[in-house]
């Protein structure tokens, strides 16, 4: 599944709803709500990566490829890049990243029974360890920052009372309330 | 029509289709279609940015608070402080994104086998 949809949380989403036994329909609906926040992240980052002559199949090749890895990648570093090879720089960048992790995400299925539960524990781990600090360093401005504050907090509180609902009403709440702060915060 | 409901080769490859790839690729697609259409400076943009943000940090929330497999057992306690300490490293050494991954492992790690001594 990692080569066809490169998006973590959608695969755990649909894992959920394949592991409890959702329909087909139940699943895409849970997955469409996960997914639409790439939207967002295509239309903010493709700007910075087209060149005056990338065609419209390298866009949509490229926004296939863009996850929260690859997308502060490019927010921070594209800048530096000249805007004629963005595009293939940003490409490279995806193909990197898809390639080493089909290999480690295989090897880890063969290996995962084998090892000992105190290194998944630690593998697992990694995951919202590197999230976290990747999305605070992808933050454009302190609103951002509020919104991952705020996430951070609904989320799992949502969760605790409706886990069917956490993630788009956690993502509302959290976007909500640093959006009115920030709106607040330019009044003053 | 759950994922094992029908017993044929092609339906778990259909289902992964429908629910996966196309209810995600399509969010990609419309993303490019609006492309430079939408000004990014825009009041709109920054809302759906901060809405984007809190869900991610939602799906971040849940991964620590409601954790499957090896990490279920551990205590909240433990992988709330783990993460908090990695991410003040992180800030402390210029958003240096090895410094959270050292100190929360090590944190994390050290605090299994203490409960487990």
């Amino acid at each position: 599944m990692t080569a066809f949809i490169w998006a973590l949380p959608a695969m755990v989403v649909l894992i959920a709803q394949i592991a409890s036994g959702a329909s087909i329909f139940a699943a895409f609906l849970a997955v469409t709500l996960s997914s639409v926040r790439l939207t967002p992240m295509v239309v903010a980052l493709l700007p910075e990566l087209k060149g005056p002559r990338t065609r419209k199949a390298t866009l949509f090749l490229m926004a296939n490829f863009i996850a929260v890895t690859s997308w502060v990648i490019g927010m921070e570093r594209a800048r530096s890049i000249p805007r004629d090879a963005r595009a293939a720089w940003f490409l490279g960048v995806e193909a990197t990243l898809v390639g080493a992790n089909l290999i480690v995400v295989t090897a880890v299925y063969l290996a995962s029974a084998g090892l000992p539960p105190l290194a998944n524990g630690a593998l697992a781990f990694l995951m919202p360890t590197y999230f976290l600090a990747s999305l605070w360093t992808s933050a454009r401005d302190s609103s951002a920052h509020a919104a991952l504050v705020a996430g951070l907090i609904v989320g799992p509180l949502v969760h605790a009372f409706a886990p069917q609902g956490d993630l788009p009403v956690a993502g509302l709440a959290g976007g909500l309330a640093a959006f009115v702060w920030r709106k607040a915060r330019a009044w003053r | 029509m759950s994922f094992h409901a029908i017993d044929a080769w092609w339906w778990s490859w259909l289902y992964i289709t429908v629910a996966g790839v196309i209810a995600n690729g399509m969010w990609r697609a419309l993303g490019v279609v609006i492309g430079d259409r939408l000004d990014e400076e825009s009041e709109f943009m920054a809302l759906v940015r901060a809405v984007a943000t809190g869900l991610v940090a939602a799906v971040i929330g849940n991964l620590v608070v409601f954790p499957v497999g090896a990490l279920a057992g551990t205590p909240l306690a433990l992988r709330l402080g783990a993460l908090a300490a990695g991410f003040v490293a992180y800030l402390l050494a210029g958003k240096r994104m090895i410094a959270a991954i050292l100190v929360t492992e090590t944190i994390l790690v050290a605090g299994i086998l203490a409960i487990q001594l």
